[in-house]
């Protein structure tokens, strides 16, 4: 029900950037990158082509420069009770430890991570800079994981979050939201709720 | 008044909360509320009314955390019967003139 609001627009053509990296070239650099086992990269690579099928206007050059050196591991030393964390700082992805034997679909898991890698242009992922949109870009990153794998699990990921941003996505425009998500600025998504009325 | 900027740091805070303690933490009634005050002054469609709408939710129990009983959904109910009410009005308003 959270999650089918947002997403009626995404059939119409939006380009989010002019997009050099085919699935070619990433299917070349992911083989290449020694710090993944072949197993997470054939997972990874049947959700990046669900990805592409889906968003095919998203570049994908982002995610080419990012999976040159990804790592991806397990660890106990959380911060947080998250299941998993991409530190797009460091470009590293991290799964909790504690977690990993809770009933979480991990597909849908590695989808929501994959989606961040692809927004992240090192700075900040979608249009999360410096934390201020955490739980938007959350959601919304939910929102987007559930649409193109949906969740198979008994544990449900940022439900919370996702109605936030379904709610956002209906008052500025889901159109704005996408935008503003895959070009990495705020700036859209804050005019769009000013132009529906929203005091900020 | 409820801005989108007091929203946000109510949902931030939530979230940061949740992924700390492992639990979630959200006060899902009073977030609710707020997203209600936000909007009292929008010109919203009867199709956005309705959409969200169905986002409220009534019992926390759909959302995996404890049961409840959210009172945000009725003031919701009244929030959308005021606006429905009002834009049809304007309608018919419309068409007279």
């Amino acid at each position: 029900m959270f999650f089918l609001y947002t997403l009626n627009f995404f059939y119409d053509k939006m380009n989010v950037g002019d997009s050099m990296a085919n699935l070619d070239n990433i299917k070349v650099v992911l083989d290449n990158n020694r710090n993944i086992n072949n197993e997470v990269k054939d997972n990874l690579f049947e959700l990046i082509v669900i990805f592409n099928n889906k968003f095919p206007e998203v570049s994908l050059d982002n995610l080419e420069k990012h999976l040159r050196t990804l790592k991806i591991k397990k660890t106990n030393k959380f911060l947080n009770q998250d299941i998993s964390m991409y530190d797009h700082k460091n470009n590293i992805l991290y799964f909790n430890k504690d977690r990993m034997n809770e009933e979480y679909d991990y597909k849908h898991v590695l989808m929501f991570e994959l989606i961040n890698i692809i927004s992240s242009n090192s700075y900040q992922t979608g249009f999360n800079a410096d934390g201020k949109f955490e739980a938007l870009n959350t959601g919304y990153t939910e929102i987007l994981a559930n649409f193109l794998v949906g969740n198979n699990g008994e544990k449900l990921i940022y439900p919370n979050e996702a109605i936030y941003a379904n709610m956002i996505g209906i008052i500025a425009g889901e159109d704005k939201l996408f935008e503003s998500y895959f070009k990495n600025d705020a700036k859209i998504l804050l005019n769009a709720l000013v132009e529906a009325g929203v005091t900020l | 008044m409820m801005n989108f900027n007091k929203l946000n740091d109510e949902a931030n805070y939530y979230s940061e909360l949740s992924g700390k303690t492992g639990v979630n933490s959200w006060d899902q009634d009073k977030f609710q509320t707020g997203v209600i005050n936000m909007i009292q002054e929008l010109n919203l469609s009867k199709e956005q009314i309705e959409k969200l709408g169905n986002l409220m939710v009534s019992n926390n129990q759909e959302l995996d955390m404890e049961p409840s009983n959210n009172k945000s959904v009725v003031e919701f109910e009244v929030f959308a019967k005021n606006k429905v009410d009002t834009l049809e009005q304007n309608i018919s308003m419309s068409k007279v003139a």
